[in-house]
This record gives C-alpha cells, structure tokens and sequence, in this order.
C-alpha cells in the first residue's frame, strides 16, 4: 500500500477496532437496506409480501457469511484477531498447565543458554570495556617481529612515536597489566592494576569521580610521579569511602603512591579477564615490572597498548598508515627495529588478555548452544504435535464452521508466540543470572578471582528476540503442517472411530524424532569426547600428588617486606600453617608447577652457540 | 457456456469503479446498474458485491456516507474519491490492453 492509501486506511482500522458494535451496526443497517429494496423491487413486479420477503431473503444469501467477509475485507479486524487469539491461546496454555510448563522449560532453556552465550560474547568479545567511550573503533595494537609468529609488546619510545605521526587515529594510549599487594588496615591481598601513559582517563573518557586523572608530563621520568588512582570498589571496600582520600598515601609495590583520584563507579579498566583496581603512570614502571627504567630503550618491548580510530576510518586504513611507520622506525633504527612491524587487532582478539584466549571456547559455547536451541524446538515441536492430534476435532469443527485455514493458522502461530515468548522471558532471566557465571568454570590464577562480566545490552535483547521468532516459526510450523492434511469430511467421520495420527503426522513425528536424536548424538559426542580428554587430564599424573592441594599466591616484596623481613615471615607462616588442624604439610614455590605463568631463567650458556655482545640467552619454563 | 455472472477475476473492482465514477450510489442501486449496463450479462451476488465494496473503501478508492435517498430512506451512499479514479484509469488501461490482445488472437483467421 501506498502511503496515501496507509492515510486513509489507518483511521478506518483503528475505527473498526474501537468502534467495532457502531461498524457492525453500519453494516447490518446497510444490508438491511439492501434487503428492503429488493423487497420493494419484488413488490412492484406483483408478488405478495410474504413471497417478496421470502425471495429477497432467498436471492441474498447468508447474511453472518455476508458480514464476515465484508469484516475481512475491511482488515480491521488484524488487531482484533490477535487480541482473540491471544486471549484464546492463553486459556488453552492454562487449561494444560503440565504440557505449557514443559514447553515453556525448554524454550527457557534453549533461548536462555543461548541469551547467556550472547552476553558473555557481548560483554567479553565485542563490548568489554562498558564505561569506555566509543569502545567500538577501539582496537589493540601489538608488534610484530620476523620469524615470531606470536604478537609481541611494544617499546615506549616506538609507541611515543607512532602517536606523534599517526593521522587517523584518535588516541593512543597504553594499559599494562601489572598487580601489586595492597595492605591496607588490617588486610593485605594480591590485587590487579594497570600501568598506562598520562592520557589514559581522557583517551577513554572516564573522568574521576574523586580527585583527577594523570596530567600530562606524569608518564616521564624514572619512578618521577608515584601518583594512583583508585577503583571504585577499591575505595569502597578498602577505604570505607573516606571522603579524604585524595592526597592520601598507599604502598604499592613498595614504595608509597600519593592517591590522586578515584574512578567512577562500573569502570574496571581496560583488560579482559581481571577487574583493574588501581592505575599508575608509565613513569612508574620500574616500580612494577622487572628490568630497570625502560623509557628511553628502544629495544625493551613491554607495553600493551590501544588506539581508537577517527569516525569513519577503517582498520585496513589505519593499518596501512602504522605498517608505513613502523616501516620508517625500521629505516630509521635499524639496531633494534630490524624486521619489526606493528598490527592492529579487533578488541575480540586482543592478543595480551584473555579475550583471544576465550574466543575458541565462546565459538565452542556458540554452536552447542545452537544445538540445545533446535533440540529444545524440535522437543516443543513434538509435544505440539502431539497435542494438536488430540485438538484435532476442534480444528476440524473450526473448519466446517467456515473457519479459513488461514485464521485457523494465525492461531497456531500465536499459541507458538505466546509459548516462545515466555520461552525467551525466562531464557533472558537466565542469562541474567548466568552473566558472571563464565568465572566460575577458570580456575583463580594467582589467587585473584577473574572477572568476566556478560553483557545484557539492547544488541543481546534483539538477538534473543530474533532467536524467539524463529522458535515461534519451527514450534508453529508442525502444527501448522498437520491442519494441512485436514480433510473435512474424512476427518469428522474418522474422529469417532478415534484413529489418531495419519500417515503425514506420522511421518512427520519420526522427522522430528530422527531430528533430535541426529543432534543429540552431536551433543553427546562432543561432551563424551570433552570428558575422556577430562578424565585423560585427572589421570595423567604430573609426577606428584594433586589431591587436597590448596595454594594462594603472596607477595612480599610488594607489600614491602625487605629479604629478611621475608624470610622471618615465611618461616613463621610455614610453621603456623602446619600446625593446623587438617594440614598436613604446607611449602613455598616460586612457580606453581602447571600454573599459567612462565618465568624466565637466570642467563644459560648453549654449547656451540656465541651469544650476542649485548644479550644473553635465558629460556622460560613453568 | 459458463455462467453470465462469472466475472473475469479482479474486474469486479473496476466495474464498480467505473459505475461510481458516473455518481455516488448505494449497494444496491450499483448492483442494479450493473445489470442495467451490462445489458443482463453480467451480475454480482450480495455475498461478493459488500465484502468489494469494502474493501475499496479500506484501500482508500471509494467513501462513504450516510444519505437519505430518494424514498427517504437512510442508506449508505458509495462514491469516487481522487486515489479512485486513478486505481480507475490504471485498471482501464490495463483491461483495454489485456482484453484487446485477447480478441487479437480470438478473431484470428483459421487456416
């Protein structure tokens, strides 16, 4: 339709919904008129009144099939269907309290493992960093090296550099993961924080709810500006929201921070997997990370680092503009940057945090709960199926009434819509309460617990819904396809002698069986094969015993014991914790041994090998 | 021979298109001539001329009001309106080329 014809059409709807007693009365009156005309014509040619009536009524023909088809043609009735029809399938879902809490249960289930699969991909894949401003031209940024497969760290200098020249871009700013024990009261614990370059807050456009964020200037020098701001959370529980907090000082990492602010409440920094709880500037990094003062060496590449792209530029163009830098840093420093590039990465596959590192697991998470969804519908479907064998009469008589297969369709499809909406109710509930869930099946790492929020926004909102009406297609669509084969007088007469399904249903339920057998095969596969290579892990032995072992992480140093402070505590941690009750022997270790960390060793000498003037050559291990 | 109220499918709309755009008229007084015009050919049953009708009121093509007619009674008075005699000409157009080149392969010669 035309917008023209939509003008007159949408007040003459509206009417027929609103004003339907005073149209249907327009209508009677109008065929009356009819009536009596025709009437008055037979009159006039001679016949009595009785016959004129008679015949009149006779050439006219069925007025309640008149009036409904004159109602169908005014198409007002559209809104009116939908309200009868919901109401009517609500009265059925009622009436079938155990076949509806089924059905709802599996929708739940499907929609709901779905919704949460979305929020986690959501909240740690695509929309990590909720507080960020303009979090989607964000991108990551990491070096390349030849004959390195795997990304690696930038230099500072390198970093300084880009951000000079680079035209398409925003901001640069860096975010290194560092942590540090932060002993406050009567309390020490191992927490996470970032070490980032001065501009940081206003690149990501959070501002200090307390206090300021870092002024330019403060990211230079060595250890010149041992200034932090504070999460939130942090200031809450820790500090007791002490009005005062600014200017306060806190040890981290041993040497005494002066607290300059305090972030706004939901920002957790800008890495996938911990919550961030304190911030220092770049200056400070001797403090934090191993190997001197690092500012002006071209050559010690640690930083993880970000950019955000101008509206409109895209990644490929802005990769080209950085390849052509980081091919002049070569030209320019050919000792250190020979055979270095630098790439641009999407946030999902940040390669320095834990969303790379997901992305496999998500996929993974994505597809079963794809198949939990079709099992779930094609479960709905059946039981549908199996119902409308049993409602069978009822159509039957809605068709021999003058019920079109059309209404009789509409209705199917809104007792679906009313099952699949419940259905994706309950299924985003679930996901609200899933959303943190993902944490619980990682392992702690250094005794602090990860942190991966799901995400509920209005992108996994329409995702879900979309998810709803494709369940209300499949759920409807079976017993839609049985009224199909619906045949009025071989139904009415084979009702009575109670033969249920016909060779179609029949058909169609094995379709459906075979179906959901077919995916739950795929499902069990996967899990049995999940749970052997589980069961080959549990068994394998590591070379000593994994049973009743508890571990948690201490730094000392951090939490600024000097060495013989250290010894003296460990000494009389050890001994008080073996005297435990249940305790039967307790110890200390650098490294825990099939932990997530690598350490590098202290210089090893290779037989046949000539290290280097300047380096020497040390290898990792765990 | 089928029926002389077999009309052609989707002609009905333009026939009370056309029949209103001569005067406003009430159901009745279109289905009657109809018949007149059409020489007795061709007739429209209750059951198929209102649910027409409305629907041409819906789409926006007719209005309606209620008038007294001449026997003073009130009836429901049908008639053209601006987006109607467009949907008219189109559908003219469209008739006079479709029947033209049906009678062009009728009336050829057999060999």
């Amino acid at each position: 339709m035309t917008f023209e014809q939509w003008f007159h059409t949408l007040p003459m709807r509206l009417r027929s919904f609103f004003r339907r007693k005073k149209v249907d009365q327009e209508l009677e009156d109008e065929l009356r008129d009819h009536l009596e005309q025709q009437i008055q014509e037979y009159l006039a040619a001679g016949m009595s009144p009785k016959d004129a009536r008679y015949s009149a009524l006779l050439a006219r023909g069925g007025m309640t099939q008149i009036e409904q088809r004159c109602r169908d043609a005014r198409g007002g009735n559209v809104i009116e269907d939908l309200v009868q029809d919901l109401r009517y399938g609500v009265r059925q879902l009622v009436r079938n309290p155990g076949f509806s809490l089924l059905a709802v249960l599996c929708l739940t289930l499907g929609i709901g493992a779905n919704a949460a699969v979305f929020s986690w991909i959501e909240g740690i894949l695509f929309r990590p960093y909720p507080a960020v401003a303009h979090q989607e031209r964000l991108l990551a940024l990491a070096g390349t090296a030849r004959g390195e497969t795997g990304p690696m760290p930038l230099s500072w200098p390198d970093f300084r550099d880009l951000q000079r020249s680079c035209t398409l871009c925003d901001a640069f700013f860096v975010s290194k993961i560092t942590g540090s024990t932060l002993d406050v009261g009567e309390r020490a614990e191992v927490t996470r924080g970032s070490i980032v370059s001065a501009n940081y807050f206003d690149a990501i456009g959070v501002h200090p709810v307390l206090g300021r964020g870092f002024e330019p200037g403060e990211d230079a020098g060595s250890d010149a500006h041992p200034v932090a701001v504070i999460s939130y959370q942090l200031w809450r529980s820790r500090f007791k929201s002490d009005p005062q907090i600014v200017g306060k000082m806190q040890r981290l990492n041993n040497v005494p921070h002066t607290i300059i602010g305090v972030a706004p409440e939901g920002f957790y920094g800008t890495f996938v997997g911990w919550a961030m709880h304190f911030w220092v500037p770049a200056s400070m990094e001797e403090t934090f990370e191993s190997g001197g003062y690092k500012l002006e060496d071209r050559d010690a590449r640690w930083i993880e680092s970000y950019v955000r792209l101008k509206p409109g530029v895209t990644r490929a163009q802005a990769q080209e503009e950085i390849s052509a830098i980081a091919t002049r840093l070569e030209a320019n420093y050919p000792a250190t940057n020979r055979g270095r590039g630098i790439r641009l990465w999407p946030l999902w596959q940040t390669p320095f945090n834990n969303a790379g590192t997901l992305l496999p697991t998500l996929e993974i998470m994505l597809a079963v709960g794809a198949f939990v969804l079709l099992i779930a519908c094609a479960n709905v479907g059946n039981l549908l199926l199996v119902r409308s064998i049993a409602r069978r009469h009822e159509m039957t008589v809605r068709l021999a009434i003058g019920g079109t297969r059309r209404r009789l369709l509409k209705q199917l499809f809104t007792e679906g819509l009313i099952l699949s909406t419940l259905g994706a109710a309950g299924g985003l509930l679930v996901a609200y309460w899933c959303r943190h869930a993902l944490v619980l099946l990682l392992p702690a790492r250094s005794g602090v617990a990860m942190y991966l929020p799901g995400e509920i926004d209005w992108r996994v909102m329409s995702l879900s819904a979309g998810i709803c009406l494709i369940a209300t297609l499949i759920v409807g669509l079976v017993p839609a396809f049985q009224t199909r084969s619906i045949e009025l007088a071989g139904a009415l007469k084979a009702e009575s002698s109670g033969v249920v399904g016909a060779r179609g249903t029949a058909w169609l339920r094995s379709g459906l069986v075979v179906f959901q057998v077919c995916l739950s095969f795929v499902l069990l596969v996967g899990a049995a094969l999940l749970l052997q290579s589980l069961q080959k892990i549990r068994t394998t032995s590591p070379g000593f015993s994994t049973t009743n072992v508890v571990q948690t992480g201490v730094s000392l140093i951090s939490a600024g014991y000097d060495v013989p402070q250290a010894k003296t505590f460990q000494k009389e941690l050890m001994d008080r914790v073996r005297a435990l009750p249940g305790v039967e022997s307790a110890a200390f270790a650098r490294v825990t041994p099939l932990g997530y960390g690598t350490y590098s060793s202290t210089p090893i000498a290779v037989d046949g090998y000539q290290p280097p003037p300047e380096g020497q050559p040390t290898v990792d291990y765990n | 021979m089928s029926k002389p109220s077999d009309l052609v499918q989707g002609t009905l709309d333009m026939l009370i298109l056309k029949i209103l755009a001569l005067e406003p008229l009430n159901g009745w007084a279109v289905s009657r001539r109809l018949k007149q015009m059409s020489s007795d050919v061709l007739g429209v049953s209750d059951g198929s001329l209102y649910p027409s009708l409305h629907k041409l009121e819906q789409r926006g093509w007719i209005t309606a009001h209620w008038k007294l007619s001449e026997n003073n009674r009130r009836s429901k008075f049908y008639s053209l309106t601006q987006l109607g005699r467009k949907q008219l000409e189109k559908e003219a157009a469209d008739w006079n080329r479709l029947s033209a080149a049906i009678s062009g392969i009728v009336k050829l010669k057999e060999a």
